[in-house]
């Protein structure tokens, strides 16, 4: 549906329609906060504010759209997600990189569990009422987190794109450079691989 | 079973129906549906239980995917930024960025086996257009090498190191 929405946006602009220029831009808006928000340095993650992040890689796609739909390198939402991408890296290069001031300490001073884990907390607290339970739940979210982490990086990846940015298979197969085929193998292969590090007992305990 | 690899990960070979069904079980959690176990077991008794397996996989992993922004922090940062950034790319000592575009950065930098300076070309792995095998990759990249212009860099190799496809201009 998005993507039929997306091409139909697509061809409006191109026939000089200015709202759905900016509309094009505008519900591609939360995807790129969950990007942003998934791929940022944890050493930037308390600094970087991912809407500041969204806004100027939709500014900065907004000056270049003239130029994608006379090319059409890529699918346009994997097009747009490149300048996130691209402005990640700048801000990676600026701050942890050249140092300007220390992110180490700041990320000290965050204090460790990291936020993250403690926001997650907070969410489960207001689903569920059992203590126990959100242990047990704040435990297996751990638990992926981890086996996430501990995965090759082309296995992470594409579940990465998959599931947590929610990217269809096209739009992953563009990402990565390869073909759908290989992303739906490629996919498999990974989540074979998080459940033997996820461990036999997790699944076990599934409800 | 025979496995694919040598990887304790992969118990199963390759299988294109089966990636298949995993594609429409993602699809359906991206859709906000919770897979129908039963209903896959019925469709599809051959992979009654690797598909339950995934099944649970996934949904561990739309679990956290439905966590908000901040639960989310940080799960899979950008790893690009570290090789060229960090100074030492391949056989290459990467000295200041050129300039970037579309398709990649190119650095100023030092090849420490000959001693050389070089503008260094830095791709992302498998950009679109090298898709397909790598003799075919090969073949694009020795055109460059062939030809030089004014205004135009003589590519004198290329290789691939972690997660970049580099080629050395002269």
């Amino acid at each position: 549906m998005l993507r039929v929405d997306t091409e139909q946006l697509l061809e409006r602009v191109v026939s000089g329609d200015a709202a759905a220029r900016g509309e094009l831009l505008q519900r591609h808006r939360s995807r790129l906060r969950r990007m942003v928000a998934v791929r940022v340095d944890p050493r930037l993650a308390a600094r970087v504010d991912p809407s500041d992040v969204v806004q100027e890689s939709l500014a900065e796609a907004a000056a270049n759209l003239d130029r994608y739909l006379r090319e059409r390198p890529l699918p346009f939402y994997p097009w747009l997600r490149q300048f996130a991408q691209r402005r990640l890296i700048d801000l990676h290069r600026r701050h942890v990189k050249a140092r300007r001031r220390s992110v180490t300490r700041e990320r000290g001073s965050i204090g460790l569990p990291d936020h993250s884990a403690l926001a997650l907390a907070d969410r489960l607290l207001a689903r569920t009422s059992s203590p126990s339970l959100r242990l047990r739940r704040q435990e297996r979210s751990d638990r992926v987190r981890a086996a996430l982490a501990a995965l090759a990086e082309a296995d992470r990846e594409v579940l990465v794109l998959r599931i947590l940015e929610g990217l269809p298979t096209r739009e992953a197969a563009a990402v990565l450079g390869i073909s759908e085929v290989a992303v739906r193998s490629r996919q498999v292969r990974a989540l074979d691989r998080l459940k033997v590090l996820l461990g036999p007992d997790f699944l076990e305990g599934e409800p | 079973m025979t496995p694919r690899s040598a990887s304790p990960a992969l118990s199963c070979p390759a299988d294109a129906v089966f990636d298949q069904l995993v594609d429409e079980l993602i699809a359906q959690l991206q859709a906000g549906a919770a897979p129908d176990r039963s209903a896959l077991a019925l469709a599809h008794p051959d992979y009654v239980t690797r598909l339950r397996n995934m099944a649970q996989t996934l949904e561990a992993l739309d679990d956290l995917s439905s966590a908000d922004d901040r639960a989310l922090s940080s799960v899979a940062p950008l790893t690009v930024a570290e090789g060229p950034i960090a100074g030492l790319l391949g056989d290459f000592r990467i000295l200041r960025e050129v300039g970037r575009g579309g398709m990649g950065v190119v650095y100023e930098a030092e090849q420490v086996s000959l001693n050389r300076r070089v503008a260094l070309k830095v791709l992302p792995l498998a950009p679109p257009w090298t898709r397909g095998n790598c003799s075919a990759s090969g073949t694009r990249r020795a055109r460059p090498a062939c030809c030089t212009t004014p205004t135009s860099c003589r590519s004198t190799e290329w290789g691939v190191s972690g997660a970049f496809t580099t080629t050395p201009c002269n």
